[in-house]
């Protein structure tokens, strides 16, 4: 590992001191939002075909209603705290362009 | 759901051990976290000193990290949900083994406990015997010759359970024709 570190810092100091690259080289790209609008709808689409399957299993095949209602829980929270990063952000983003 | 008979009680129910789920989903922890290792991994060597990301492809790599995740975490209650639905049952009457292969297959045996003729536990290796888990292999005289359970927490002790359970249900159906009731 230290010797990996070493190598990539003198590969480092070889492009910097030679001016093949340069220290904070602005990187941006620009996507129309809505591109990123569509590619959220799909990945719910698909979220939410996947945890109606899941669901079903949980219902028609698990055997203690609590474990797979508490696992339900925890599955739908998490989800939603993803969904609300992803919705939050897109929002600044679209504000933003 | 299993339906059981009036008189029918669950003796044991068994899953495949946690080490087994374990070495499936650990992958996916790695992969969870592989943005941020990733990220500081190039942190540490400095070369995210040479790239300076804009406002707009920090907003993209948020919203394509936290998908990432969100993926990820699906995938983890996918294997879950394989894991538990995987069941061995054992009742004072029968064994049920249900075995769930993916979302839309799903295989269920079933036999009484007095068809059973042999039991066979299998703990081959250094994890599973350090960790005390094993395949159990039941032999019938029905339909199903063989059932295999792979990667059972404590066979030995189980094996012992549905050997005292099929005494109990031969015992039984030796003191109903004795009986005359039935």
């Amino acid at each position: 590992m230290r010797e990996i570190y070493f190598m990539v810092m003198d590969i480092k100091s070889f492009l910097i001191n030679n001016g093949i690259v340069k220290e904070g080289i602005p990187v941006d790209f620009f996507i129309q939002p809505k591109f990123l609008w569509i590619g959220l709808g799909v990945v719910l689409f698909l979220f939410a075909v996947v945890s109606l399957i899941l669901v079903y299993h949980w219902i028609t095949y698990g055997y203690k209603p609590l474990t797979t209602s508490f696992m339900g829980a925890i599955y739908f929270s998490m989800s939603f705290i993803l969904f609300s990063i992803i919705l939050v952000t897109l929002l600044g983003y679209s504000t933003m362009t | 759901m299993i339906t059981l008979d009036n008189d029918e009680k669950i003796i044991l129910e068994v899953r495949k051990h946690w080490f087994v789920f374990w070495a499936q989903s650990s992958p996916l922890v790695f992969l969870i976290f592989f943005p941020f290792i990733i990220k500081m991994i190039l942190s540490v060597m400095g070369l995210s000193d040479i790239v300076v990301f804009g406002k707009h492809a920090q907003t993209f790599i948020t919203v394509i990290t936290a998908t990432w995740i969100w993926f990820i975490w699906v995938a983890f209650f996918i294997l879950w949900t394989d894991y538990y639905l995987d069941i061995l049952i054992l009742t004072n009457k029968r064994i049920i083994d249900i075995e769930q292969k993916g979302f839309f297959s799903r295989e269920i045996s079933t036999f009484r406990l007095d068809r059973i003729q042999d039991i066979t536990v299998d703990v081959n290796g250094v994890i599973p015997t350090f960790f005390d888990f094993g395949d159990i292999h039941i032999q019938t005289a029905g339909e199903v010759p063989e059932i295999s359970v792979k990667s059972i927490p404590d066979p030995h002790k189980v094996r012992e359970i549905v050997s005292r359970a099929q005494d109990e249900a031969i015992e039984k159906s030796r003191v109903v024709k004795v009986d005359g009731t039935q």
